[in-house]
Order: C-alpha cells, then sequence, then structure tokens
C-alpha cells in the first residue's frame, strides 16, 4: 500500500467535489431544464394567462356547437327534425329513410346519433375545462366579467346535457327513474355513472340555478341584446370590444331563464315553468319584441323571426347547411321537405294567412320541385350575423299557454302568440292542449323542438312525414335513442 | 582483432536497429511496443579513455569512478587480471565494455548503473541464424505487432501486419514472445529458421472486454448478458449493413420481416431484442418518436439513430455488442427497456500514414419465386368459371354482348399474348460502396480521415439510396490528458421507384399487351374497346415526370476530454453536437392516372416536407478503479448527463400542373384548396445521474450495481422522474476450483435483476394543449381543447431478471452460453378512447403489463483445431426463444381492441394472451355440399354464419424458435462460412390465400390472381376444396383456414473469403495486403407454406463481393 493519507484524502476531495459539482448541477437546473414549452402549440396557461385568451376558449365552446354534428345541424335542422316526422322520406331509397323509420340498428343512424353524443360531450369537456380554468386562474379577468362567463358556462353545461337526456333518456312523464345519461362537471378523464332521468333532471335544474345567478349582472337585462354600452360610463364593466355585446348570440340570462321554464316544463314541474317562461316575457319582451310583419312577409323575409330570438348561435356555414339539406335542386332522395298537402292542409290548416307559410315554404318557380321547400335558412348572411335560433320568446307564450291553470289567461297569451304570426284569436273554450300541439307543429320547423314535445307528451301516435294525413304509432323503443356503441362498448 | 570484432558486432547492431526502423516505417499500421531500451540508458554516455596496457580489473576501476557504474561479475568466469588495450575516445560506454570483455559474455543492464557481465552458455563457436515465422491467436487470426526479443537480450523485434517476424539470432538462443493479453511464451530456437508460434489468450489477466458505451469492463468480472462481435466478425457475414451481421451473430436480435416493403433500401428495418416490452399501435408515439420496441442504438458512446447504424460504412466498425439485460442496459436506464446496441469504430493509429481502400460490391436478384400467378390462358378460364362472362339466365343481349368479348380475348390469347407483368418493374440491383480511411501521426497526436459512398440500386427501377459520408478523428495526448474529437458528416438522397407499388403488377392481368401496335405505353389496357378507360396500364405512371425523393444530411460532433487524476481517478467529459435536416419531395404528373377524375386545375400534385433537427449532449463521468490487497477489485463510476433535442418540420403542398413539367413547384396553380402548412416543433430534454459499481473477489465471485436518476419531458409533469437500478452477481467457478485451464477456462454462472425504461413514445402530452378552430365569428378567433393532459403518467418500465452460463472448454474447441431472461413491463402505456361521454380521445394511460420470458443458446464447437496450421473448422449453433403474455387490462384497451378488429388485424389485447397471438374464428373448411365455409361457434357448433364473437386465439406469429447454423472453416488463406436461419414454429396469416384466393371480389376479377383461385377454389358441389365457392364474391372474414404454421430455413450467409499477401506483384503495387470476399445473402429460402412476399417491393437475393486493399 504505497499510497500516503495524504494522497487518499487528496482523492478523497476530488470524489467530494465531483459529487457535489454534479449534484448541485442536477438539484439547481433539473426541474427547470425539464420544463419544456412547445413552440408550435398553444398551452393552457398560456391560454387563461390572458382576457383575450379566455374569450377564445369560450368562443370556442359557442363555435363548436355550430357545427353540422350537433346544433348546427343534426340537433336542429336533420336529425332530430327527422325523428319528429317533419319531412316527407317516401321517395325510394331517401337517404334518410331509416331515420325516420327510427331503425336504431342502422349502421348510418348509428353514426350519425353517436356523432351527436361524442361531440356534445366533447364540447362539453370544453365546457367544463373552461369553467375549471377560470376558477384555476382567478386573477386575469374582473368578478363581474368571470361571473358573467362562468354563468354561461354553466348553462351551456345544462343545455347540452338536457339536450342529450331529451334525446337518449327515457320518456320522462312515463319512466323518470330510467336510466339516462352521465352528467359531467369535471374535466378530467375520468368516467362517472350514468345516472336516471331525474337524477340528471335535478343537476341540470341546479346548473341553470346557478347560471341565472352568476349572471344576474348580465348586461342584456339593463341593455338589451346587442348591449351598447355609454363610452364615458366608466363604472360600466363589460366596456371593451364585441365580446360582451350581442348577448342573443349567447346564452344570456333571459335564455337560461327560458331553458329553466323549458326544462322545468320537461321534468312536470309546471308551475315552476310557468314563472319562469312569465318572467322572460315580462322583462324580457322590451328587449326582445314580436317581429314586425312587415319584416316577415317583405322582399327579404325575417323567416326566423329575429327580433324574438332569445338565444341563437351563430352559423357562418348556415347557407350551406341550406344547401346540404333543403335547397330546391337538391335530388329526391336527399331533399329534406314536408309532404306538401300534409303542410299545406294538415299542419297550417290551410291558412294563407300565417306568416309562417307562405314566406318559410315556396313552390321553387322554377318547376324543379312540384312541392314546397323550405326556404328559412335561405340567405342568411353576415347581416344577420348568421343567425341560427335556438330559444325563442314565442315559446314563452307556449310554455305560459300551457302551464297557466287559468284557460282565459292561457288562451291570452296563446292568442298573443297567435296574432304576431298571423292567425286570429281562438275562443275561450277550444281544446287549448290541442293548439298548442299544432302550434309547435308551425312553429319550431328546423329548430329541432319537435320531437321533443312529443316525446314529452308521450303521444303514442303523431302524424306520419311522409303521407299527407297518415299517423304513426310511437312507443319508447322510437322515442328512446339507445346509448351509442362508442358508451357503452367501454364501460 | 578484438577490436575489429567488437566493432564489427555494434555495427551489426547498428544495422539491426536500421533495419527495424526501416521496417517500422514501411509498416505502420500498427503500435510497436518494442523498445530500444539499449539508447535509453545512461550508458550510452559517451567517455573518452586512454590508459593504455592494464589489467582489466583496473580498466573497470577506471570506468567505475569515470561513468559512476558497478560491475557484477563472477572471477571464475572472467579473467580480470587479462591484459587490455584501453584507448577509446568519445566511445559509448556499453561497447567499451563490450569490446574489453570479448565475445564470450553478456552483459545485462540493471537498474542504470550496474553491469552485470555473464558468460555466454554455449561454446565459442557459435552460429548466427535467421529466424523466420509466423505468430497467430487461437484462432488461427495473425498477430501483427507482438514483440520477440532475445532471452537475455535487449535485442528483438516485432511481428508486422501478416504476423510474420524475422530475427537474427544465436542458434540456441530462447525467444521470449509476448503480447498484450496473452500469455506469453519462449521457445528455444535449436537450430530452426522456421518458427510459428499461437499464442494463448490470457483469460486471466485480460480476456475480453465488454464495450458497453459508457464505460469499459473485463469481461470476465461482469455479470451482464452481452453478446460482441469485431468488425471483422461482422464482415464475415454481409458487407451490405451491419444489422444484417448482427442478426446472423444474434438471434435475440430480431428483424421482422416487412411483407410490404421487401427489399426497398429506403425502408428501415423493424427490430426487436429479446421480444416486445410495449404495445405498438401508430398512434402511440408523435412523429419524432421510434418505434417503442426498437432498442437503443449507440455509436461511439452516443445514442444515434437506427438510419445512421443502417447507413454505416461497415469497414469503419471495430466492434458491435449487443447488452441484453438489466446489469448491462441499467447504465442506460430510462431508455434501456428494449436491450442496447454499442457499436464503436475504428479509431487511428499512430505511425506513419496508413492508407486501407474498401470496394464493396453487391448485385440484388428480385426474389419472385413467391408469386404463382395466372396466365392468360388460366385467367380468362377463372373468369369464365367464376361467370364473368355469363349473363343472367334468358337475358341474351347481353349474352351475346359477353361471349363477343369473351371471344375477343379468347382470339388474343390466342396470338400469344401473355404478358408477364412482374418483369416489368425489377431490375438487377446493385450495391457499391467505396471508402478510404487514411491515419497516422505520432504517439502524442493522431488523426483519421475517412470518406465513403455508397450507390444502392434496388431491385425496382428508380428505387435509389446513395449515401455518402465523411470522417475526421483527431486525439491529442499530453501527460494525463487525453482530447479526441471525432466529426461526421453524411448525407443521403433516396428515390422511390416512379413505378410505384409492386403490387399494381402483380394485380395486371396478363391477357393485355403492354403496349400498342407501335410499341408506345398506352394509358390504359384495352382489347377492342371493350374495356374503354377502366383499367390503367401500370407501366404509364412511370413515363411521366413524378418523382418522390429525399435528401438528407447530417452533420455529428464528438468531442471528448478524458484526464487521468492518478492510476486509481480518472475523469472525463463528452459533448455531442448533432444538427441535420432532411426534405422530401414528391410530385405527381398530372396525367398520372390517379387525377383521372380530377378538374383540370388540380391535376397534379406537389408536396414538400422538411425538417430540420438540431440536439446536444453533454456528460460528465469520474471513474474510480483500485485493487486492494491483490484480492479485491473495485471499479465505482459516476456519471451526470444532460441532452435537448430539437426537432422543426414544415411541409406544404400545391396542386394543378400543366402537362409535361418537370415537377418544378414553381408552376403549381395554387397552393392545395383549403390546405395550410403542416408544422411541428418539438423539443425534449432529459437528465440523468448514474452510479454503478463494479466489485470482485479473487476474481471469483463478482458483483455488479447500476443505479441511474432520469428526469425527462416525455411523461407526466407530476411524474418527472424514475429511478432505475440494477444489481448482478457472478461466480467464476474455473477460479474458485481452480480448474485445469487446458480443459476450462472459463465456468461462470451469473444472474442479475434490474429496472431500465422506454422512452422512445415522443412527447406525450404532460401539459393541456389548446388549437385555434381555422374560423371567427363576431366574438374574434376561437380555441379548442386539443389534447388533455395526463400529468400522473408513470414512466414505462421493465423489471427484467436474467440467469446465464458461460463456458470455455478445451482451450478454447468448445464455449457455450446459456442464458434465461425474464421480463416485465408495467405498467404498460397506450393512447385509448375512453367512453365517448367522457370526450376523451386517444388519451395516454398506464394499462396492464406485458410479461415476457425467454432463453438463447450459444455453442460454438471446432472438430479441426489446429491453430498452428491455421486450419479451423468451427461449427455454431445459436438459438432463441421468447413468449410474451399481456395482463391487466381489464376492459380498458377494448377500443384498441376493436380498432384492431376494424382494420381486419388479428392482433388483440387482452389479458392471458400474447402480443403475438393470432385471433380468429376457427373454420371447419368448405361445405362440399354449397361450397359455403362451416364456422365452429363458442359452444363448439357448426355454422355457416360468421361471427366475429367465436374467434379465439388459432397461432401465434412468433416462431418458437429462431435459431441460426453456422460453420466457418478457415485454411490459410481462405476462408468459407456458412450461416443458414432456421425458423421454426411461427404462424402467419397466409395474405395470397386471403387476398388473391379468395376475397375477390366481383370487381377484382379483371386483376390478376393466385393460379389457386382457379384451381383449388370449389366450382360444382362434390368438390372437395379448401377455398369456397369461385362464384362467391362476398368478403371473407379472416378465419382459421388463412392461417398457417410456418417453418423455414433461409441461406442467410455464405461467404469465401481469400488473402493474398507476398507476391511480387503487390509489391510493385506498393501493396501490403489484398483480400476478395464474395458473399450470398438470402440466397436460398424454403417455406414450409406458399404466400406471396414483398407485395408493394419485392424481396432480393443478393450476392456481394468486397475488395480490401491495405497499403
Amino acid at each position: 500500500m504505497h499510497i500516503s493519507n495524504k494522497k487518499m484524502k487528496k482523492m478523497k476531495t476530488y470524489l467530494k467535489n465531483i459529487i457535489g459539482l454534479l449534484g448541485c448541477a442536477l438539484i439547481i437546473s433539473c426541474n427547470d431544464y425539464l420544463d419544456v414549452q412547445p413552440e408550435d402549440k398553444y398551452l393552457e396557461e398560456d391560454v387563461f394567462s390572458r382576457e383575450v385568451g379566455i374569450q377564445t376558449v369560450l368562443n370556442g365552446i359557442y363555435m363548436n356547437m355550430a357545427n353540422k354534428s350537433t346544433y348546427g345541424g343534426n340537433l336542429t335542422m336533420s336529425t332530430v327534425e327527422i325523428l319528429g316526422q317533419h319531412f316527407d322520406l317516401s321517395e325510394i331509397d331517401h337517404s334518410w329513410q331509416e331515420f325516420g323509420n327510427y331503425n336504431y340498428e342502422d349502421l348510418e343512424v348509428q353514426n350519425n346519433l353517436d356523432l351527436i353524443w361524442t361531440s356534445t360531450y366533447t364540447n362539453l369537456f370544453n365546457t367544463n375545462n373552461f369553467i375549471t380554468g377560470l376558477d384555476t386562474y382567478d386573477d386575469v379577468l374582473s368578478k363581474e366579467k368571470k361571473n358573467l362567463l362562468k354563468g354561461e358556462a354553466i348553462a351551456l353545461r345544462a343545455m347540452f346535457h338536457f339536450d342529450l337526456l331529451r334525446l337518449f333518456g327515457p320518456v320522462y312523464n312515463a319512466f323518470p327513474e330510467a336510466q339516462a345519461i352521465p352528467y359531467y362537471k369535471d374535466a378530467s378523464a375520468t368516467l362517472t355513472p350514468i345516472l336516471s332521468a331525474t337524477q340528471v333532471m335535478t343537476l341540470i335544474l341546479g346548473d341553470l340555478e346557478e347560471a341565472a345567478q352568476l349572471l344576474t349582472n348580465d348586461p342584456v337585462i339593463e341593455h338589451g341584446k346587442i348591449a351598447i354600452l355609454e363610452e364615458d360610463d366608466e363604472d360600466y364593466s363589460f366596456q371593451g370590444p364585441d365580446f360582451y355585446r350581442y348577448r342573443n348570440l349567447r346564452l344570456n340570462y333571459f335564455a337560461v331563464k327560458a331553458l329553466q321554464a323549458r326544462a322545468h316544463l320537461y321534468a312536470g314541474n309546471n308551475t315552476a315553468a310557468l314563472t319562469a317562461a312569465k318572467s322572460v316575457i315580462e322583462d324580457a319582451s322590451v328587449w326582445f319584441p314580436w317581429t314586425p310583419p312587415a319584416d316577415i312577409i317583405g322582399s327579404s323575409p325575417d323567416r326566423i323571426f329575429s327580433s324574438e330570438v332569445l338565444f341563437a348561435i351563430q352559423n357562418s356555414s348556415i347557407n350551406n347547411r341550406h344547401k346540404d339539406y333543403y335547397v330546391d335542386d337538391l335530388n329526391k332522395k336527399s331533399i329534406l321537405a314536408p309532404n306538401t298537402s300534409q303542410l299545406e292542409e294538415n299542419t297550417f290548416e290551410s291558412n294563407q294567412n300565417d306568416y309562417r307559410l307562405n314566406s318559410t315554404w315556396i313552390l321553387p318557380s322554377t318547376g324543379i320541385k312540384n312541392f314546397r321547400t323550405f326556404y328559412k335558412y335561405a340567405n342568411i348572411d353576415a347581416d344577420e350575423q348568421y343567425m341560427q335560433p335556438l330559444i325563442k320568446m314565442s315559446e314563452m307564450y307556449y310554455i305560459v299557454a300551457e302551464t297557466e291553470t287559468d284557460p282565459s289567461i292561457a288562451i291570452q297569451y296563446l292568442n298573443t302568440a297567435r296574432n304576431n304570426r298571423g292567425l286570429t284569436d281562438l275562443p275561450l273554450g277550444v281544446d287549448i292542449k290541442n293548439e298548442i300541439y299544432k302550434e309547435y307543429r308551425r312553429e319550431f320547423y328546423g329548430e329541432g323542438q319537435l320531437f321533443f314535445y312529443y316525446k314529452r307528451n308521450n303521444f303514442s301516435s303523431i302524424p306520419n312525414g311522409s303521407t299527407s294525413n297518415g299517423m304513426l304509432p310511437m312507443n319508447s323503443a322510437k322515442y328512446v335513442v339507445p346509448l351509442p356503441l362508442s358508451e357503452t362498448d367501454y364501460r | 582483432m578484438e577490436k575489429k570484432l567488437t566493432s564489427k558486432k555494434c555495427c551489426r547492431l547498428q544495422n539491426n536497429r536500421k533495419t527495424l526502423i526501416l521496417k517500422f516505417m514501411k509498416r505502420t499500421f500498427f503500435l510497436c511496443v518494442l523498445c530500444f531500451n539499449i539508447s535509453a540508458f545512461s550508458f550510452s554516455q559517451k567517455i573518452s579513455l586512454n590508459l593504455g596496457k592494464v589489467k582489466l580489473s583496473e580498466a573497470f576501476k577506471e570506468i567505475r569512478s569515470e561513468a559512476n557504474v558497478d560491475f557484477f561479475y563472477s572471477d571464475k568466469e572472467l579473467n580480470v587480471d587479462r591484459t587490455v588495450m584501453v584507448n577509446y575516445k568519445n566511445t559509448e560506454l556499453l561497447k567499451i565494455i563490450a569490446d574489453l570483455i570479448g565475445n564470450n559474455y553478456n552483459i545485462i543492464v540493471k537498474d542504470s548503473n550496474i553491469v552485470l557481465i555473464t558468460p555466454r552458455t554455449t561454446t565459442s563457436s557459435q552460429e548466427k541464424i535467421t529466424v523466420k515465422g509466423k505468430i497467430i491467436d487461437d484462432q488461427g487470426e495473425v498477430l501483427p505487432g507482438v514483440s520477440i526479443f532475445i532471452k537475455g537480450t535487449k535485442l528483438g523485434t516485432t511481428t508486422d501486419l501478416d504476423g510474420n517476424f524475422t530475427i537474427t539470432t544465436d542458434s540456441n538462443a530462447v525467444l521470449v514472445i509476448s503480447y498484450l493479453g496473452y500469455v506469453t511464451q519462449q521457445v528455444a530456437v535449436n537450430n530452426r529458421t522456421q518458427i510459428d508460434i499461437q499464442l494463448k489468450l490470457n483469460i486471466k489477466e485480460l480476456q475480453e472486454v465488454v464495450i458497453t458505451g459508457i464505460v469499459t469492463r473485463k469481461k470476465e468480472s461482469f455479470t451482464g448478458a452481452v453478446t460482441s462481435a469485431t468488425g471483422k466478425e461482422l464482415k464475415a457475414i454481409s458487407n451490405v449493413n451491419i444489422v444484417q451481421g448482427i442478426k446472423t451473430i444474434d438471434p435475440a436480435f430480431a428483424i421482422y420481416e416487412d411483407n410490404n416493403f421487401g427489399a426497398n433500401p429506403n425502408v428501415l428495418p423493424k427490430i426487436e431484442v429479446r421480444g416486445k416490452t410495449s404495445i405498438n399501435t401508430n398512434d402511440l408515439n408523435d412523429e419524432f418518436g421510434n418505434n417503442p420496441n426498437q432498442p437503443l442504438f449507440i455509436l461511439d458512446g452516443f445514442e444515434t439513430t437506427l438510419r445512421t447504424i443502417v447507413d454505416l460504412d461497415m469497414n469503419r466498425v471495430a466492434s458491435m455488442t449487443i447488452l441484453k439485460d438489466a446489469s448491462s442496459t441499467a447504465l442506460y436506464g430510462a431508455k434501456a427497456a428494449n436491450g442496447v446496441v454499442v457499436v464503436e469504430t475504428i479509431k487511428p493509429v499512430s505511425g506513419d500514414i496508413s492508407v486501407i481502400y474498401n470496394l464493396d460490391f453487391a448485385v440484388q436478384i428480385p426474389d419472385l419465386t413467391d408469386y404463382n400467378l395466372m396466365n392468360s390462358t388460366q385467367k380468362l378460364e377463372y373468369e369464365r368459371l367464376s361467370g364473368r362472362w355469363t349473363a343472367d339466365q334468358y337475358d341474351y343481349l347481353n349474352q351475346f354482348e359477353y361471349n363477343k368479348q369473351y371471344n375477343a380475348i379468347l382470339a388474343e390469347i390466342e396470338r400469344g399474348v401473355n404478358t408477364y407483368w412482374l418483369n416489368e418493374p425489377v431490375k438487377i440491383g446493385t450495391n457499391l460502396r467505396n471508402s478510404l480511411y487514411v491515419s497516422g501521426g505520432s504517439d502524442s497526436f493522431t488523426y483519421g480521415v475517412g470518406v465513403n459512398y455508397r450507390t444502392i440500386k434496388g431491385v425496382m427501377i428508380g428505387s435509389e439510396r446513395k449515401n455518402w459520408g465523411a470522417n475526421i478523428d483527431l486525439t491529442y495526448r499530453k501527460n494525463k490528458l487525453n482530447i479526441s474529437n471525432r466529426l461526421y458528416i453524411n448525407g443521403a438522397r433516396a428515390d422511390e421507384s416512379p413505378y410505384g407499388s409492386f403490387s399494381n403488377f402483380t394485380t395486371a392481368n396478363p391477357y393485355f399487351r403492354k403496349t400498342d401496335e407501335n410499341g408506345n405505353i398506352t394509358k390504359f389496357l384495352d382489347i377492342d374497346d371493350y374495356f374503354g378507360n377502366s383499367i390503367s396500364n401500370p407501366l404509364y405512371n412511370s413515363t411521366l415526370n413524378s418523382y418522390d425523393k429525399t435528401h438528407a444530411f447530417n452533420l455529428t460532433n464528438n468531442l471528448r476530454a478524458i484526464y487521468k487524476v492518478n492510476n486509481q481517478i480518472q475523469l472525463q467529459a463528452n459533448l455531442q453536437l448533432i444538427t441535420g435536416n432532411n426534405t422530401r419531395e414528391v410530385f405527381n404528373d398530372p396525367e398520372n392516372t390517379l387525377f383521372a377524375e380530377t378538374p383540370a386545375a388540380e391535376k397534379g400534385s406537389y408536396q414538400n416536407i422538411k425538417t430540420t433537427n438540431f440536439g446536444y449532449k453533454f456528460n460528465f463521468m469520474a471513474t474510480y478503479g483500485k485493487v486492494f490487497k491483490e484480492i479485491h477489485q473495485l471499479n465505482a463510476n459516476l456519471r451526470g448527463e444532460a441532452e435537448e433535442t430539437n426537432f422543426d418540420r414544415l411541409g406544404i403542398e400545391s396542386v394543378g400542373y400543366p402537362v409535361g413539367t418537370n415537377g418544378n413547384p414553381a408552376f403549381a396553380y395554387s397552393y392545395k384548396q383549403n390546405s395550410h402548412p403542416s408544422t411541428a416543433i418539438s423539443k425534449y430534454r432529459r437528465v440523468n445521474l448514474l452510479a454503478s459499481v463494479n466489485y470482485n473477489y479473487k476474481r471469483m465471485l463478482l458483483f455488479d450495481a447500476n443505479y441511474r436518476l432520469d428526469g425527462s419531458t416525455v411523461f407526466g409533469s407530476n411524474k418527472k422522474y424514475s429511478p432505475f437500478w440494477s444489481v448482478g452477481g457472478g461466480w467464476n467457478l474455473h477460479e474458485t476450483f481452480n480448474m485445469d485451464p487446458e480443459k476450462v477456462s472459463l465456468l461462470k454462472l451469473r444472474a442479475d435483476t434490474g429496472l431500465t425504461g422506454n422512452q422512445e413514445f415522443g412527447n406525450l402530452s404532460s401539459v393541456s394543449i389548446y388549437g385555434f378552430i381555422p374560423n371567427s365569428n363576431i366574438f374574434g378567433q376561437a380555441t379548442n381543447l386539443e389534447t388533455l393532459a395526463n400529468p400522473n403518467l408513470d414512466w414505462q418500465n421493465t423489471l427484467q431478471t436474467s440467469f446465464g452460463i458461460d463456458a470455455v472448454f478445451l482451450k478454447n474447441r468448445l464455449s457455450a452460453t446459456v442464458n434465461y431472461y425474464i421480463k416485465k413491463t408495467d405498467p404498460l402505456i397506450a393512447r385509448i378512447d375512453l367512453p365517448s361521454s367522457t370526450g376523451v380521445y386517444a388519451y395516454p394511460i398506464n394499462a396492464g403489463f406485458i410479461d415476457t420470458n425467454g432463453f438463447e443458446t450459444y455453442i460454438r464447437f471446432s472438430p479441426i483445431y489446429k491453430p498452428q496450421d491455421q486450419k479451423i473448422w468451427s461449427l455454431g449453433i445459436k438459438a432463441s426463444s421468447v413468449k410474451n403474455e399481456y395482463g391487466d387490462f381489464d376492459n380498458l384497451l377494448k377500443s384498441l381492441d376493436d380498432n384492431a378488429k376494424e382494420n381486419s388485424s388479428l392482433l388483440r389485447f387482452r389479458d392471458g394472451n400474447s402480443p403475438d397471438d393470432l385471433w380468429a374464428v376457427p373454420s371447419l373448411g368448405i361445405d362440399p355440399s354449397n361450397g359455403q365455409e362451416v364456422f365452429l361457434t363458442k359452444e363448439g357448433l357448426p355454422t355457416y354464419n360468421y361471427d366475429q364473437d367465436d374467434e379465439v386465439v388459432m397461432g401465434n406469429s412468433r416462431p418458437t424458435l429462431e435459431s441460426v447454423f453456422s460453420s466457418n472453416l478457415r485454411i490459410k488463406n481462405f476462408t468459407f462460412n456458412v450461416n443458414l436461419r432456421y425458423r421454426h414454429g411461427g404462424d402467419k396469416i397466409n395474405t395470397a390465400l386471403f387476398t388473391r384466393v379468395e376475397n375477390i371480389s366481383s370487381n377484382q376479377r379483371i386483376n390478376n390472381q393466385d393460379v389457386r383461385a382457379l384451381t383449388e377454389r370449389w366450382v360444382q358441389p362434390g368438390d372437395i376444396t379448401k377455398f369456397k365457392s369461385i362464384t362467391n364474391f362476398n368478403a371473407t372474414p379472416i378465419s382459421s383456414r388463412f392461417i398457417q404454421k410456418e417453418n423455414v430455413l433461409v441461406g442467410e450467409s455464405i461467404h469465401f473469403s481469400y488473402e493474398l499477401r507476398e507476391q511480387a506483384w503487390l509489391d510493385k503495387l506498393s501493396l501490403e495486403k489484398l483480400r476478395f470476399n464474395a458473399y450470398m445473402i438470402d440466397i436460398f429460402r424454403i417455406s414450409s407454406i406458399e404466400t406471396e412476399r414483398g407485395l408493394n417491393y419485392p424481396f432480393a437475393r443478393t450476392v456481394s463481393f468486397s475488395l480490401n486493399a491495405y497499403f
């Protein structure tokens, strides 16, 4: 052993230094070193650190709604409307025929319904992630703004679940305890259980209530749907660009109240539905007045009754949707158009005065089709903000008429609505339910509400869209869309 | 007189030195370890002495005082009273002494001032003779640079490059032959003039070493399982690329034959070492990730890509080592779960300039024997039987038309039309590589410069790959510091064949002519206008200006500094910089039949994708090694490393080209409608800290331990770090029980266990990512959540345990290694679709595990073993077997399962089954009464209805045994090696039966098919066939009928070589040595099943040659 102690010591110092050096370097730098920010991607942290970023996320949710797979198509114009027998599919090999037959085993039908399910839940995921983000990055927005955006998001969450419940859930008034859908309040990759219809409804109503609370400062209440602000009013919380304006293109306070009315009615809570509907009529009529007849029958008719729309999505592809589904030069095998005699004689009772009939249903002057085709979504352009209505004032009048226990008040509300559609007053004592039924059939073409109206009332038969006056027997098997395989298979 | 003699002797000594030096200068391939010690002593000092006539003892006395040296001698032997003449002027001391004592005594110098004088043992009548000889090792390989000393003197020489030496010595002298790592031998000359000597490896001192890329260990004290080979051994298998050689050397290194891409030189092989550790789905890794089952490749101490390894100039390879188990791979921690392949290149050696030139040439012959297609007569007959020319009953009008067409085709056939399309897109491929390496330098500074250029012309016409490379290696040594820098620059150009997929030719109908009557290639195939524009001529697209080319350029610089603090401690730092780019351009000519239906303004397309990368790695290592009391040997290493890799990609696409353009994007009408540039930028960072200890006790008991902490950006943000470790032990039985080294020179037991990881995933989402929706509204822009982070994603780690025995018997005539291992990867990472209501798709989760176990056996025996005569014949068998099993998935991976089903893959992700299991519904064959397939239900009942739920495991695609038999024969300068691969017991889906015999839709009848679609399908009741009715065009689902057991024997490599040296004409060319090699690669293949191979690109047989010249 020739190595002296000195050498050993020296060696030990060397080793110590080396370990120390490496250790220090590692501890100080590694954690930072491993925090790599991708340059070609937009990280959650970046998004939520600025107001404009937060706005883009919420706007993304609305924009996704306008996709053909959900509100921009399947949930309003095509699939759900076909389930409501609005269109004539009697042409041989009509491409939507199996939908009209409620053939939920058909692959194409399954794919379409799966698309509604998955895109809505994906958007729900975005919504929940947005809500979590608002709470996590708390200091970016003012409290007023945060409440407004959070209120909208929570209301959207309720609305998405509500529409899924109405489509995939049981016939509510017959089987309220039946298994319906899962309800998601978190943005995480964890599965939540499938709840019963009443459980889902409770959560929907809870969310709507919370949303309404958060939206009590919604500028729509004070300033109306365009909410043009006072430049010099420095106390105004929502100054800035258009983001806090155009409240009718957002799920605003009144739209939330209207949704409450719609949901309570579906749940059978007639009193609550009545209260909500009445409050909307009382408070919102000033901002959402009836559309004047001149606008409806003029040279560029307002077929969507835009002034009455409480909530619309901005669907910049709406003209393309019109071309996809309704335009008169479409092949007979794919066009969605009603049976003209049913439309004229049955639905509109041959009443040419109804603003909705001649403005919206036009026999092509070219003679390319020998039946009326649907024009509601034709020629909607940027001037109209590509509006695609989802909730309208008229529905509130129908809800009051349906839920009001005093028939004289009920008929009064229904008549107000009728008057504004070019129809005369109905005398007291008519079958008011039947009249409401007729209104739902006339009013909501291309808005996806009729099927849910039938399902809510659990009618045992409904008018068959492919005939001029035939009826189609209905049952739970037709009303209840089965959960898609993409859900059930992986549970 | 005496004087004269002595001066003569001195002269001769000097002459000897001169010739040695000359020789040394001439042959400069190796380090000469011979030292000319004489000149180094103080005796080289020159003195002047003038005493006149004195007694010898007096003379000694004077010299002692003058030069400060002591003389030792026996008075009995040396007569010091003798009178001598002392009259020297400025003469070397040693010369003076030699002169004084005369010729009969030896002078031995001890320390620096003692002179031992002994009498020569023999009589004075000694003869000087010239002894020639050759030194070889126990493999019969010549050993250059071996030292040969004459015992008792400082005289000696070294062997030249061919192991030859020449020395002039006394006829009864004893030669001492020593060489680093070999047992030193003494051989008495005994008047022989030719002495050939075989040196034995000194196992005790320095056996083979294990190069792990991080540290170099003695194999004897290593507890891991490794396979290594020298560059020479690899080149004795194939001269095409080293991956081919590695697969033959170790069957645990498995290359998966890709039935689609055959011998396409631009497609990389799929490789696994010791089975799978990952779920291999395409969407798992991001675009810059690698195959997650691929081993890690290390080139000269740094990680590299498979592409670099495949393109590497084989002549530069010094050694290759496969690290397989925990003890050997734990050094690479997070990247090591699939094993590590370490490749070292040749380092420059000092000396005068040396030049090595290699020429490799290979010929590839397309292997079309697997295709068994119909000729035109058979084709028409098939069409007739399948009802193509039969109209509905009573439809006489159509029947009349059909008859006309049929007869027109028949007339063509009778005219002799029988086009063999397969020959059209193929040719004999070539592979030519030139490489040159120049090295030299002094002891303190060495340099090496190499260039190589290779052209591969694939067997499909127009399919090419050109590689070029240059490297500059510089090393500087001074005292304790050693700095080396290695720079590699390489580039490639790859072209895909304009003929497109080979399948266009295998499906082309033989009753069509290739060209019209003028010999022009037509756009469509037709007979008498019956077919119109419905069938494209597969040759047509090749006449257009389309191209698909890739340019690549890479630069790598490795800088290393080693500082030896003392004999125990060494510090080392490495810095690697890599940069490169890759551009792929694809142009489809507007006239391509692909665009038949496209509007004119969009005909033709051009795509350009450019990827650039930049990365650095820095590591620092301290090594400590010491032997305590000569029984405890300890080695320890501590190492830290940081690395960063950046990738950047930009791609654009334009459409609409005028007819006849050459594909210059300037001619495009516009960018592709609604497209936008595709980009990706990614950055990975990793850090690690490694500590490793190796201890052995008296070389009997061995112990290895490694610990590595890895940090990475790849996995969840809450799981940035993961530790890896290994512990291994070994027991050298031959040392412990003092076995006779003649019989047992090595017998070692070893076992180890440890945890390694897999990082070949690219960046998995550790943060949530938003993306802009390409649209806006009144509220402005909008974003969407694109990727949801899984901050809790765990690393995918593999626990492996390995046992092994290494043995060498009978002086290396018999050697054997047996390994057994168990690997468990838990948890796995998979991207799955959760139930759709979660709104989450392709979400990376941890799920389940894979269990792998297997064994490897390597046995070599030499029936003929005469290294002295350079006659050795060795036989070897290497075999490997692997089993994999999944577990713990529950229902989590059902979405992957369903995807697999949808893509008609037979692989499933199910607990208790192997990843290689083939799932299918059992078939009972074809019902002879109606030609329908009968399936077996789960309940065991026959049915005509196919139900996927009835599927069971019908086979396993992994062979039960993968083995290589080898025979190596060496007789003098001639060697002959054969390697045959035998694969036993794997199951395979016979795609030819599935797609070309059945599953022919009524539209696909126009395509050519396998002959069996005509001969072996059911035609009428009573036919007992394997294939269903010839008129049934419904899709056939995959059933057990298409799964077949495959046993295959492949002539993987046959190699001859012949070496030329000592030829007059070589000298004229100033050539030292010239070696010729010839290879046959994959020259034959005998399989138990008949199926088509090389669907998009044919396979090839290779015959190659190489020439190595040493100047």
